[in-house]
């Protein structure tokens, strides 16, 4: 043995040894004196990191403090806090506690994960090596051509010195699906197939289908692979729109790295999420999958373990084909396939720079179906292909795909949160035995230490309370759903996230009369628990620690219900900001103006004249300009003039100028292409827009702060919602645009 | 006319008989509480209602004619009135209002003999204390309480002794009975000297007696027959009837025989382990152990000395064997079902009494509890109605109130308590339940109705860890520290009796009975000599002289490694005087420690002073006096003056025994106990090299 493995050695038997000793301690019982100073001692050890985060050892210290405290919690909760003797009382205490330590192995697995990040640059393309050719991959099924043809057009204009092929797979026209009996939806199937097949005729892209649609996206992808034969294949969602620079700034770390597998990059959503929109925070708060894209994978990264996410990743062939294609044996194809990479030892990486524009979910409903989906799937990864028996994968590894995949089992723990209280104050179960001292002793430190590094490592991607409130949300609707997963892990079928959809009302998700129902029951047990607290003292102690927990799962069903209160979305596509001069023709006048923002199907203006106004729905010519210089070092602008008809719809006067919103009259290719260049062509805004929402951070105590008012004015709106309309919950009318076709 | 004759002779002795029989006379004995008050509770009834159970024992042989009881109360501050009740073998007796008064009152009931029966009878003294409506709830439990003064206390009996042929089952209830209270036991050995075997046997008797009557307040006496050879054994008055001394006859058969007037038919019964009762139908306090040789006799007596061991009901019995003898004694850290220790499966009229033994010289950490988990089946109450409240060794440690479901009837209930609590050898955990039933019947003056409480057998108490301790050099004991002589059946240890003139060596069982009585424990292996040789590790050593025939090691320095020391220091953590504990569930555990005391080393006059050998280990403790009196008081006080009851370590001088990881993690304990900002630095220490190691791992991945 040489020196340095021996050297090697001996490090791992002092950390082993050190472990142990941590681990005999945190289970040692001491007084509450000893306690305390152990408590407090932590507490300013992680307040201390927490305001240093440029202090990578301070960082590491405090997350073993944050361990430590967890691992005596729930040492001293194993031991000291389950009725053993009660055979009535103990299946719930269990539940409870097993609830708890699931909640502590995903705390301490994500301070595995975020242990470092990795925030890797861009590596630029070697023009003096061998191009690897590129084929990007755009599977749909029944999304409409609406959401499709900016992917398409946007895919076209992606910038690449070498050679680049544009493939859409499309899954809604194949011989199956053309040919289903129902004949009304068989000729919408041919009538959608025909548009995207001429789009597609037009843009220059090609188009793919097959016959049958076998194992979803994942069997579209792998048909595909068969009839291309590129390198490298870059995979967008079907309203994933990339920005030009795409290629440019991935392709490089495949001719500097020849091991590496696949380059994942963020999903950029540049419509609000439905809970933040109903919520009406949305410019409040990051979207909730920042959290994972801005931090988690980063962290992943770090362990050679970021993985696919579905979209907006180039894949080597080489890797792809060496697995056997996208991976069919679960519904979250893209984990499961990137888990069978890494096992055959290939490298990953995830550029941290949004280069992508997706819409997310529209409404409450596609949202729960969209998760549904991800839960089901890493549930299924979890029992099917269990990262921490696959071969091939390093520990880290293994630890990181357990930490993913064992999240998704949230839904029936965060239930047995819910129920936990109720268990207690309704039926007297005794869920745990203690009183307020034990509670203030052990739970406490513990509470506080979690949520003050649960800031330090995620703070700025997501506030305090709202995970515990997503979860919540989520897990009335994805505890059946990944119940049946855990019963019949082969049963779930992939269902397509719907996108583009409007609401032109507010009302109830058809899914809330579920959480009424336990929001009845919570206020029930809040009532009667604080009656008893007031009315039998002798009780207070125990009963105090449990109606504390009944008040927050009031309060996170209390915003739960004001995220389902859907509010109007008239737009099926998101306007973006942007500033185009341009200049308007009508009846003889000619004003200057500016496009303040754009869709692919409307813009807004900014006229610089009050007078000549154009009537509605008037005609207008309008001529823009479009710097296609952007990229360009000198930073001088390179206009290229455009024409198009646009329709008068609104106006109104601001000062010495006037804002009017038009449609686009022509919807051909040519304004397809430049208003796609017009509002996805530069990832830099999105990347700016993450820096602002990183800046939306708040401190734990303002973020509690906004958790109660948000608690509470959702719980009033919903009331004014009911009192000053008629409940619909079942009849909201949700306008599809599948029928939309695209001339 | 031989036929004349022999009616006439039959005639005139069945009117001897008859006139014998015609003229038996009234015996009174009196009998002090303190005898018959049960050990697992104090003679206080605390609380706004509470009640108390003494047994009372009429012998087989015994016709009551008249019973009387007299009972001293003392009431606390805040009662204005108090009532009590008596009830015999369930039945009402008599119910007694009692003033507001300071200090103590009497009050005397007649005990109906038609409601006795003939061996056991259950007296309960229950009290209702009417309170000012200022005292809330927990002052009503804490504060407000009738101590029975036991002392003061006492029942009469006078009776006619009838026909009944005695038995060993009747010696029996006289042992439990407190009758024989008025007189000395006298220890009547046959051997013909104080050899090791008679000291012994003696020995096993006083720990029989004591074990068997529940009592340690007897006095012995013991004689042996080297000086009264030519007595006969069993005694009689000057008119040749037999006293009423209460005798335990030991020796050999061929000493019986010699030395006793003990009819033939017995003696030759006698062919193994031998253990009768009296053969006179009149007098049944004598118990003979005997056989065939002095190895038998042993036997016999270690059967004896074990209270499990039934005495038969017959006159007398050969021991064929001796049970397996079952260690009561608890483990270090484990659960016990409750109904492996208590045989009660419901109790709110009779409180929960779970008996503990706990071992010799345990020491535990501040702060360390023991938890009763009860899962129980009540009826329902209203919140506040009704509470537990738990007493260990009659101190009042904990309180909880039952609670109010309206839909279960079975709860779980944790009650804890602080190890410190315990003490060495027998405890008492006593749960009582407060609060009726039905007030409507308490009002009106007519019943009590307390609630019955049903336990599952799913019950549990969870001991917390302790240490075991070893007695260091010049460390002066307390009477709790030696129960450590009843380890192993007593057979590591010896007592070394130094007295230069004959004697009763009365405070020698006076000790011995209180050790037994504490340990609810036997020592068949216990040797008592007069040679001054130390044949065993642990030695104690009574010097009937100024001049002490054993000299105490000077030597007293012993080198210790640095572990040890860490060790031992650490074991003195554990000891330090502590803070007024307050426990859990509205516990307000009071536990007292004494501070601790050395003293100077090489001071033989100290009483109870010890001496440890460095070479071999061996422990010597000297009770030293200058004469018999002295020594009877010396030993008096020393029981009296430490409580056997405290669970307290006096010296610092002490050493942790040799002992398991889980024991050295005590000893940890006891380190971040005493200094509590040491865990938060020493968790430090740890997390700094581990941190900079996983950072250097981690750097290395980048």
């Amino acid at each position: 043995m040489n020196k340095s493995k021996l050297y090697n050695v001996l490090k791992w038997i002092v950390i082993g040894s050190i472990l142990c000793v941590l681990i005999l301690l945190s289970a040692i019982e001491v007084t509450s004196e000893t306690h305390l100073w152990l408590s407090v001692g932590a507490i300013l050890l992680v307040l201390l990191g927490s305001k240093s985060s440029d202090k990578k050892l301070l960082h590491l210290l405090v997350l073993i403090t944050g361990a430590f405290i967890s691992l005596r919690y729930i040492g001293w909760r194993y031991s000291d806090t389950l009725p053993w003797e009660s055979s009535f009382d103990l299946p719930f205490a269990m539940l409870l506690l097993v609830t708890e330590c699931y909640g502590i192995t995903i705390y301490l697995l994500g301070m595995f994960v975020n242990v470092r990040q990795k925030n890797r640059q861009i590596t630029p393309i070697n023009t003096a090596l061998a191009l690897p050719t590129v084929d990007v991959f755009i599977p749909t099924y029944d999304e409409s051509i609406r959401v499709l043809a900016p992917t398409i057009s946007a895919a076209m204009q992606l910038e690449y010195p070498g050679q680049v092929k544009i493939w859409v797979l499309d899954d809604g026209g194949t011989a199956q699906k053309i040919q289903q009996e129902d004949g009304k939806a068989a000729r919408a199937a041919q009538q959608r197939a025909s548009s995207i097949q001429d789009l597609c005729l037009k843009l220059g892209a090609n188009y793919l289908t097959r016959p049958k649609n076998e194992h979803a996206k994942a069997g579209n992808i792998n048909h595909a692979l068969e009839y291309t034969s590129s390198e490298l294949i870059l995979i967008l969602d079907a309203d994933h729109v990339p920005s030009n620079d795409f290629l440019l700034n991935t392709i490089g770390m495949f001719q500097q790295q020849a091991n590496l597998g696949f380059v994942q990059t963020p999903h950029f959503f540049s419509t609000p999420g439905p809970v933040e929109r109903n919520l009406g925070i949305d410019e409040q708060v990051a979207p909730e999958n920042e959290m994972f894209y801005n931090r988690i994978l980063s962290g992943m990264d770090f362990w050679n373990a970021s993985f696919f996410c579905g979209s907006a990743a180039v894949i080597r062939r080489q890797a792809l084909l060496e697995v056997g294609g996208i991976s069919t044996r679960t519904i979250t194809e893209d984990a499961d396939t990137a888990l069978d990479i890494h096992a055959r030892g290939w490298d990953s990486a995830y550029l941290n720079k949004a280069m992508i524009a997706g819409l997310s979910p529209d409404t409450f409903g596609a949202y729960v179906t969209q998760r549904s989906r991800w839960g089901q799937g890493m549930v299924q990864i979890f029992l099917l292909n269990n990262p921490i028996f696959k071969k091939g994968l390093s520990w880290p590894q293994k630890l990181c795909y357990l930490n993913s995949t064992l999240f998704w089992l949230f839904p029936l723990f965060r239930v047995s949160y819910l129920i936990a209280p109720l268990c207690y104050l309704l039926f007297n179960l005794q869920i745990f035995v203690g009183n307020g001292n034990d509670f203030l002793i052990f739970a406490v430190p513990h509470l506080a230490i979690s949520i003050l590094i649960n800031q330090h490592l995620f703070g700025k991607t997501r506030n305090t309370l709202f995970s515990e409130f997503y979860e919540t949300v989520l897990s009335l609707y994805l505890f059946l759903p990944t119940l049946s997963v855990i019963i019949n892990p082969k049963k779930p079928s992939f269902t397509v996230t719907p996108k583009g959809e409007t609401t032109n009302h507010t009302h109830f998700s058809p899914l809330t009369p579920v959480l009424l129902v336990l929001l009845a029951i919570i206020i029930v047990a809040e009532i009667w628990g604080i009656h008893r607290i007031y009315n039998y003292p002798v009780e207070q102690g125990q009963l105090t620690v449990v109606v504390i927990f009944n008040t927050l799962n009031l309060l996170l069903c209390m915003v739960s219900l004001g995220a389902m209160l859907e509010k109007v979305q008239r737009r099926s596509e998101p306007r973006v900001p942007c500033h185009i001069p341009a200049l308007v023709k009508f009846d003889g006048h000619e004003l200057t103006a500016k496009i303040c923002n754009a869709s692919v199907h409307g813009l807004q203006l900014q006229l610089n004249s009050t007078q000549n106004l154009p009537i509605k729905d008037q005609l207008l010519n309008l001529i823009y300009y479009i710097d296609i210089n952007h990229a360009a070092a000198n930073g001088k602008p390179k206009y290229q003039a455009h024409a198009t008809n646009i329709q008068f719809r609104s106006g109104h006067e601001q000062g010495e100028m006037q804002t009017i919103n038009c449609q686009l009259v022509d919807s051909n290719e040519e304004n397809l292409n430049s208003f796609t260049q017009i509002i996805y062509s530069r990832s830099e805004p999105w990347q700016r827009q993450r820096q602002l929402e990183e800046q939306r951070s708040k401190s734990i105590l303002m973020s509690i702060a906004h958790f109660f008012q948000l608690a509470f004015s959702s719980a009033s709106q919903a009331l004014n919602n009911v009192l000053t309309t008629k409940i619909k919950t079942s009849t909201a009318v949700v306008n599809s645009t599948k029928q939309d076709t695209y001339q | 006319m031989k036929n004349f004759i022999l009616i006439l002779l039959g005639f005139i002795l069945s009117f001897t008989v008859f006139a014998e029989t015609k003229t038996t006379k009234s015996t009174t004995v009196k009998v002090p509480l303190t005898y018959i008050m049960p050990a697992e509770r104090t003679a206080k009834l605390q609380g706004q209602w509470d009640k108390l159970t003494l047994p009372l024992i009429i012998l087989e042989n015994q016709n009551v004619e008249k019973m009387r009881l007299y009972l001293t109360l003392s009431h606390s501050e805040h009662v204005t009135n108090s009532t009590v009740w008596l009830h015999l073998n369930n039945s009402p007796l008599a119910n007694i209002k009692l003033p507001p008064k300071k200090g103590a009152q009497q009050i005397a009931v007649n005990l109906t003999p038609e409601l006795l029966t003939q061996t056991n009878n259950q007296l309960t003294i229950a009290v209702h204390h009417q309170l000012p409506s200022s005292i809330d709830n927990a002052q009503q439990n804490k504060e407000i309480s009738t101590e029975i003064i036991a002392k003061q206390s006492f029942y009469e009996l006078s009776y006619r002794k009838n026909n009944t042929q005695p038995t060993l089952a009747n010696f029996m209830h006289l042992m439990q009975s407190g009758q024989a209270n008025a007189k000395a036991i006298n220890l009547d050995s046959l051997f013909t000297t104080n050899s090791d075997t008679s000291l012994s046997i003696a020995s096993l008797l006083v720990q029989g007696w004591t074990l068997r009557s529940g009592s340690d307040k007897y006095t012995f006496n013991y004689q042996s027959s080297y000086k009264q050879s030519n007595q006969k054994q069993v005694k009689h008055t000057k008119n040749n009837q037999l006293t009423d001394e209460t005798q335990l006859i030991y020796g050999t058969k061929a000493q019986l025989k010699n030395h006793t007037g003990l009819p033939n038919k017995l003696i030759n019964a006698i062919t193994g382990p031998f253990i009768a009762t009296s053969p006179y139908q009149s007098n049944n306090n004598v118990l003979v152990i005997s056989g065939i040789n002095e190895s038998d006799v042993k036997v016999a007596a270690q059967y004896f000395a074990t209270a499990n061991n039934l005495l038969p009901k017959q006159a007398h019995f050969l021991v064929t064997n001796l049970p397996t003898k079952i260690s009561n004694k608890v483990v270090n850290e484990h659960q016990y079902h409750l109904n492996s220790l208590t045989s009660q499966q419901e109790f709110g009229p009779e409180p929960l009494v779970v008996p503990l033994i706990m071992p010799a010289n345990f020491i535990v950490n501040q702060g360390e509890i023991a938890q009763l988990n009860l899962q129980l089946t009540h009826p329902k109450v209203t919140p506040g109605e009704a509470e537990m409240v738990l007493r260990i060794n009659g101190e009042r440690i904990n309180s909880m109130p039952l609670r109010a479901s309206y839909w279960r009837t079975t709860q779980h209930y944790r009650l804890t308590f602080p190890m410190a609590t315990l003490k060495a050898g027998m405890n008492h955990i006593n749960i009582a339940v407060t609060g009726l039933n039905n007030t409507a019947n308490l009002t009106q003056q007519l019943e009590y109705s307390p609630y019955i409480l049903s336990l599952s057998p799913t019950s549990t108490l969870k001991l917390g860890a302790w240490v075991r301790y070893q007695l260091g050099n010049s460390h002066q004991v307390n009477a709790n520290e030696l129960l450590i002589i009843t380890n192993d059946d007593g057979s590591n240890a010896q007592l070394s009796l130094n007295y230069p003139t004959t004697s009763g060596f009365t405070e020698i069982w006076q000790l011995i009975s209180a050790i037994t009585h504490q340990a609810r424990q036997s020592m068949p292996a216990l040797l008592l000599t007069t040679n001054s040789k130390q044949t065993r590790p642990i030695n104690l050593i009574f010097n009937l002289t100024n001049q002490p025939t054993i000299t105490p090691t000077t030597n007293t320095q012993v080198e210790r490694n640095i572990v040890d020391r860490v060790r031992t220091y650490l074991l003195n953590m554990m000891q330090q005087p502590h803070h007024e504990t307050n426990q859990d569930n509205n516990a307000n555990a009071r536990v007292l420690y004494k501070s601790p005391q050395t003293i100077d080393r090489g001071t033989p006059k100290i009483f109870a002073s010890t001496v440890r050998e460095h070479d071999t280990g061996e422990l010597k403790v000297y009770f030293q006096a200058d004469g018999n009196t002295q020594m009877t008081n010396k030993i008096a006080d020393f029981l009296a003056s430490e409580s056997i009851n405290k669970n307290a370590v006096n010296s610092a001088l002490i050493m942790p025994e040799p002992s398991s990881f889980r024991d050295e993690l005590q000893l940890l304990r006891a380190g971040l106990i005493s200094h509590p900002y040491f865990m938060p630095l020493l968790i430090l220490c740890l997390i700094l090299p581990l941190g900079l190691l996983f950072q250097q791992r981690l750097g290395a991945r980048k």
